[in-house]
């Protein structure tokens, strides 16, 4: 006879795991900070906790969070928590570091550790390019949208309001940059043009002067699934017993399987969705 | 403009080694960095520099023991084979046997691509330029054989750019180059194909409507 005993070893794993993670946690001073601050009562939410914020966790996010920008053809939401908490961490580590080399001016000779600080300096580097990237191509896309911006801010009816959308640097940057644009145009151009033909966002002209993102663009789209462990409603079998999310492309009345794991050329309208529930990813 | 043009839409080869060197790799450390416990006190001392770091785990690097296995981020394997303190093993795909293997694959099958890691071709050209002396099989073969795959997969690719279509393309298995080496060609095609699609449904949209209702 054969007893299936998975799941009583998982469950016997699962304890391991989670007195390995509390080992090492001591070290790590700002994740017990954050697990503390939501007053966990048992060990094991304490240790699922634990396992949403890490360093490594939150820069695989702002990795992400990077990839999806460069390559979406709309402004994302503003993490605006992962990048407040990667900030503070960024200052800790070089106030660390100048810290350890003020020590090496004292007792240089005592130790050989130039490599750690070696690499913390290069890894300091790394995540600053990081972030430094990230925010240069929110603020292209801010100006090229400017006058979208502006239409989102003024009508109401929107789910997503602008302080969600953008940082409050990105706010003023928003604000002057139009000004002083604005500006520009009405001191040379604008002000010869009869009335009627003042206005720098006219939508009722021939041509729209609002630049909308090109919301069906063509992106390539790596579809990921739910994270591990969770159900996911939306998830559907397909015929070869793979999971597989099912969209509609609306222009075409045409429904197509997207396989999880497999890379895909598709509209960014259809895909939206899944990439808000970081169910996919843009390559 | 606060972006360069011409990364507006694609990453830049250097970026996608940045973002390929945030991998984790097996490397086989030189140095030991694990603090040793003093018996009775029960912590480790404090007189070396411990590693802080805040984007990997730092656990690994701070419990090194020469020639022990362990993982860490490519980045740091590759600063710390810069300065001698470790030997990088290579992935276990990049071998001469499972090389083969897989062109036999895209030999075989002129409709798919095989299941290679979407790294692939960066870790081996990293590993070629960095780690030559880290290989079990001669490099000169390697890269020879890294070259064959690379064209087969090539020929495959351009035979596939003739299915570009207005709705949607399914490219399993593509790796990270390869994608965005083809990715202004597609996409600009593609949505010009979407345009000109899109135009033809609007003209004929009255009579749809018609028929619709």
């Amino acid at each position: 006879m054969d007893l299936n005993i998975d799941d009583i070893l998982a469950d016997l794993d699962r304890d391991t795991t989670a007195v390995d993670s509390s080992l090492y946690l001591s070290s790590e001073h700002d994740t017990t900070r954050f697990s503390e601050a939501n007053g966990t009562p048992s060990n094991h939410e304490k240790h699922i906790a634990v396992n949403n914020i890490t360093p490594e966790s939150d820069y695989q996010m702002l990795i992400t969070h990077w990839r999806n920008e460069r390559m979406a053809p709309e402004l994302l939401p503003y993490p605006h928590l992962l990048i407040g908490r990667l900030l503070q961490r960024l200052t800790n580590q070089i106030e660390h570091i100048e810290n350890l080399s003020m020590g090496f001016l004292e007792e240089a000779a005592e130790n050989d550790a130039k490599i750690p600080m070696l690499c913390m300096e290069a890894e300091l580097e790394r995540l600053k390019f990081v972030i430094r990237s990230y925010i240069r191509c929110r603020l292209h896309k801010i100006d090229k949208y400017s006058l979208y911006l502006r239409q989102l801010d003024q009508a109401n009816d929107r789910t997503l309001s602008l302080t969600e959308l953008l940082s409050p640097q990105e706010m003023v940057y928003h604000d002057k940059h139009s000004k002083i644009l604005l500006k520009l145009f009405n001191n040379s151009v604008l002000r010869h043009m009869p009335p009627e033909m003042q206005a720098i966002d006219d939508t009722d002209g021939s041509i729209n002067m609002i630049d909308q993102p090109d919301w069906s663009k063509f992106v390539f789209v790596l579809i990921k699934g739910a994270e591990p462990g969770e159900e996911d409603s939306e998830q559907v079998l397909n015929d070869d017993g793979k999971p597989c999310y099912s969209v509609t492309i609306p222009d075409l009345n045409e429904e197509v399987e997207l396989a999880v794991g497999g890379i895909y050329v598709m509209r960014y309208n259809v895909i939206s969705g899944l990439l808000r529930d970081g169910k996919a990813i843009l390559v | 403009m606060s972006l360069p043009g011409y990364l507006e839409d694609k990453f830049s080869p250097e970026e996608i080694q940045f973002l390929v060197e945030n991998e984790p790799i097996k490397i086989m450390p030189r140095i030991t960095t694990r603090q040793k416990r003093r018996i009775g006190s029960g912590r480790p001392a404090e007189n070396t520099t411990q590693w802080k770091l805040i984007t990997t785990n730092d656990y690994n690097v701070n419990n090194m023991v020469a020639m022990n296995s362990t993982e860490v981020a490519l980045w740091l394997a590759l600063l710390l084979k810069q300065q001698g303190k470790c030997s990088i093993v290579a992935p276990s795909w990049l071998t001469l046997k499972q090389i083969d293997k897989f062109i036999e694959f895209e030999v075989r099958n002129p409709t798919r691509f095989a299941n290679l890691p979407w790294n692939w071709l960066v870790i081996a050209r990293l590993l070629f330029q960095r780690a030559p002396d880290d290989f079990r099989d001669p490099v000169h073969l390697l890269r020879g054989k890294v070259q064959d795959l690379r064209e087969v997969r090539q020929g495959k690719i351009a035979k596939g750019l003739q299915y570009l279509n207005e709705s949607h393309l399914q490219l399993d298995n593509l790796s990270l180059v390869e994608v965005n080496e083809m990715r202004p060609l597609v996409v600009g095609v593609m949505d010009k194909l979407k345009e000109v699609h899109n135009s033809t449904i609007k003209e004929n949209s009255g009579e749809l409507d018609d028929y619709d209702v």
